[in-house]
Order: C-alpha cells, then structure tokens, then sequence
C-alpha cells in the first residue's frame, strides 16, 4: 500500500517520517513478536531433548556436561519403565475411549435436544473443569478411603480409570 | 418405538445424558459431598475419624494458618493470567489475521509442546532456569546480573513456569474468538475512517503499561517505579504504533468472550496447582495446592486438607458464578469455542 492511499484512507495526511516507521511495525514487529513467541513455547522441549544426550556426572541432570548417546542405546532398560509405559498406554486408551463415548452423548442431547434440566447440566459439565485437579484427585481419595473396600480400596488401576474418565468428559463435551 | 420416542419426547435427551452425567454424579458431586462431610472430621487416620458440626473450627483454624497461601496462590494465579493474556493475544492476532498459509502450521507450533507431558515441561524449566542453566549463564557472562543471582526458588520461576504451562489455555479461545471475527466488520471500520489511533493509544497503552509493569514489580519485588515507567514506555509505543481505531471498537471488543474463557481456563487451575511451586520454588513460594497436597498425602491429615479444598473450591465457585451472570452457563460449557 503507498503512503498516498494510506493517507486518503485515514482521512489525514501525515509526515512521511511516521508513516514509514508505522508501516514497519505494522508488517514486522507482531511477527517478530510471534516468532519469539514460539520460541519460548518450544525452548523446553528442545532443551529436553538435548538433555537426554547429556553426560551428568553424578545423579543430577541439571548442567551440561558432554555429549553422549548411552542413554538411548537401552532406551526400554530401565527398570519398570517397559510396564509402566505400557500401563500409561492401557490407561490413556481405556479413559479416552470412555470418557469419549460418554461425552459424546451428553454434547448431542445438549445440542440436539432442549430440556429443563438444560442450564443445570451445563453448569455440572463446566465444574469439574473449574475444580482444581488436586482437589479432584483428593475427594475422590477421601471417598475410596471412606469406603474402604474393594473395588476402591486399596487404590488399583480401576480407581485411577474412574479419575481420569471423570476428568476427561467434561473436556470432550466441550470439544466435541 | 418411534410412537414411544414421539410421545415421550424426554426419553430420548434423558437417555442420551444419562450415562456421563451419572458417571459425574457418583464420581464427582458424591465425592465432593463426602469432602464438605470430611471437613468436619476430627481425629486421626489410626484413631478413626468423627464427625461433629462443631468441627467447623477446622474451617477457621485452616484459613487462619494458611491465609498466606491462599493470597499467594491468588496473587501468582493472577499474575500469571495476566501474563498469559500479554503473550497469548498477540499471538492469537498474528494467527488469526497474518497467518496466511502457515496458519495451521502456527497453530501446531502452539499446541505441540503440550503434547509432552507437563511435569517433563516444568523439570526442562528447572534446567533452564538453573543456577548453572543456560539462561542465568549467559546473562553472568555478559556481565549483566551478579554472579550470585538466582532464578529458580523465586516467585519469578514460579510464576514463568504457571504461566508457561497455561499458556495454550489462553491462546486457543481467543485464537478462535478472533477467527470468527468477520473481517468485514473490521474493513467497514477503516472505511467510516476508524484509522490510527495515535494520540489515544499512546495515551492509554502508556497508562495501561504503566500500571500493568508496576503490578509486576511489586510481586516480583522489583523497582516498582523504574517498572511502571519501562512499561509505560513500551505501552505507549505500541499504542501508538499498532493500535487503530477498528481494533478498539470492532477487533477487540468482538474477541472478548475469547478473553474471558481463557482468563477462566487459564486462572483456575492456575490457583490449584502445585506442581510448579514444588519445582520451581522454595518453602516461601508453597501455594495452596502444595498446602492441600502435603495435608493429604504426607500428613494424611484429611479433615483439614477438606477443609482447605472446600474453602479454594468454594473460592472458585463464586469467581466462576460471577462469570457466569456475566456471560451465561451456555458460555461456560462451551467456553467460548463454538
């Protein structure tokens, strides 16, 4: 765009000096802000993945020390690392598949269907996502320990499913 | 069955809804009630606990002995929604009106990093904000801080690592609240000359700069004076460089539903978190999540870690109330992102 169209479209006419620093800004400096922007988003992943090759000399992996592979030559030779990566898994699947189906449901009698209890379970979706996760976490332990039998108690797999099924539909309601 | 579905018209939302809303019913509003009952307990996990109404002193004795936290938690929560906001809308602008062809691309940029999980984010944090990290590194070898100054165990870690790991949560619903922002309008606007806003937006981006940086110095427990003025500085430039007349009466104001859902899904779980302060901070940094955390599981100290929760809970609650006389419950559910 020139400077003579610019000043015909605001209306008033200005010292080119302005216009051409204005202009500037205009087209660069959001996407240099946008550009540091990610940056910052991406710097913990990168600083992540170029600590898995760091060679700490003692326990704690804080402070580059040399470049190494070793830790990913056994990556699966950890100990109880194979099963519980394997246990997240079972879970992640478990829980999304659930909460999914019972989200779905409730997003299209939401959508689809006006009833009188409308605001009401609008409010019941929008709460557990309002509720901070440690307080979730904590009730739900205070009820299993009240309950104190099984299936809830002692904690197992099944309990942390329920937790994250919980969790999760208010999300998938929303998405969905 | 379709006659019945068709006299019955409340079957077929009920039976849609019901298995979800049970679900939540016996695994979140029963739990939370057996709380509300758990905050009136006394006694201890190996004497057995009883519950008596009299017990409502757990209530008092635990804001008593934890107002600190409460208000840091507010204070940090609310420092970093702030934050949020001054990185996300940007952001969400420059995606939304200049992504162009590498909109998606951006947009994965944004959300990638939440694919891992968020305690390996918060411990990378660790390692950045290090004494030894890189970050402190290079400014003691320009020469610009002292040798002995320190990031991590600060309120400012603390608040950088909530306002990291939230980030998302802003950016998306005002990314969203932005591209459905008719650009038509916003033309329209230019054309009934809704130009540069010069002397206005110095004018107010300079005071809003201003005050915003001089909050922050006083809870970074920085120069506050020598903050607001680079704030303001840096407000009015903006103001007057970027801000036109069609952003401030048609952009913005069509985006805020945008900014409150994020200010709301950034600033709640910002209150209860504890994973960063436990990373990222020290003993003078506990927030309320650490507080609840370590009654709950370390102590096991349920009546008063019940106590707590419903207190923080119930905090929320009337925030989330609050908003929603302002926007609506439809609003809530959907937060903004239909």
């Amino acid at each position: 765009m020139t400077a003579r169209a610019t000043s015909l479209e605001t209306g008033r006419s200005r010292p080119p000096r302005t216009a051409r620093v204005q202009r500037l800004a205009d087209r660069y400096l959001l996407l240099v802000y946008t550009g540091l922007a990610v940056i910052y988003l991406l710097l913990p992943v990168a600083i992540m993945i170029l600590f898995s090759f760091n060679d700490p000399a003692g326990k704690s992996n804080f402070v580059w020390q040399g470049f190494t592979l070793k830790y990913w030559l056994h990556p699966l030779a950890v100990n109880g690392l194979p099963e519980a990566v394997g246990l997240s898994l079972i879970l992640a699947f478990l829980s999304t598949l659930a909460a999914t189906a019972l989200g779905t449901l409730i997003a299209l009698a939401l959508v689809r269907y006006e009833f009188r209890w409308r605001s009401a379970t609008n409010s019941l979706i929008f709460l557990p996502m309002a509720t901070p996760e440690i307080v979730l976490g904590a009730s739900l332990l205070t009820m299993f320990v009240s309950i104190g039998a099984a299936p809830f108690f002692p904690l197992w797999f099944g309990t942390i499913l329920i937790a994250h099924i919980m969790f999760n539909i208010s999300f998938v309601v929303v998405t969905v | 069955m379709g006659t019945l579905l068709k006299r019955h018209r409340w079957i077929a939302p009920l039976a849609l809804l019901a298995p979800g809303i049970l679900w939540l019913l016996v695994f979140y509003v029963w739990p939370a009630f057996q709380m509300f009952i758990a905050s009136f307990w006394s006694g201890s996990l190996e004497t057995g606990f009883t519950f008596s109404l009299s017990n409502y002193t757990n209530y008092t004795e635990a804001i008593d002995q934890f107002s600190e936290q409460y208000l840091r938690s507010i204070v940090y929560a609310g420092t970093a929604t702030v934050l949020t906001f001054l990185i996300a809308y940007p952001l969400a602008y420059t995606i939304a009106f200049k992504g162009g062809r590498y909109k998606n691309l951006l947009l994965f940029l944004v959300v990638a990093p939440f694919f891992t999980s968020f305690l390996l984010r918060t411990i990378s944090w660790k390692i950045i904000l290090g004494d030894g990290g890189p970050f402190l590194g290079l400014f003691k070898d320009l020469g610009v801080l002292p040798e002995d100054s320190r990031l991590l165990a600060t309120p400012i870690a603390v608040i950088s690592g909530i306002t990291y790991n939230f980030l998302p949560f802003m950016t998306l619903p005002v990314y969203v609240a932005l591209e459905k922002v008719d650009i038509r309008l916003v033309e329209a606007a230019r054309d009934l000359y809704a130009g540069p806003w010069r002397p206005g937006g110095a004018i107010v981006g300079a005071l809003l700069g201003g005050v915003l940086a001089g909050v922050l110095g006083v809870v970074f427990a920085w120069s506050w004076p020598l903050m607001a003025a680079a704030g303001a500085l840096a407000g009015g430039l903006i103001g007057w460089l970027l801000v036109s007349e069609s952003f401030v009466r048609v952009t913005f104001p069509l985006s805020l539903p945008g900014v409150f859902a994020g200010s709301l899904l950034t600033f709640i779980p910002a209150i209860g978190d504890y994973v960063n302060a436990e990373f990222l901070g020290n003993p003078e940094t506990r927030m309320i999540g650490n507080v609840i955390q370590n009654k709950f599981l370390t102590q096991n100290d349920y009546p008063t870690a019940s106590a707590l929760s419903f207190t923080l809970m119930a905090g929320i609650l009337v925030v989330v109330a609050i908003y929603a006389r302002i926007l609506g419950t439809e609003e809530l559910s959907t937060g903004g992102r239909v």
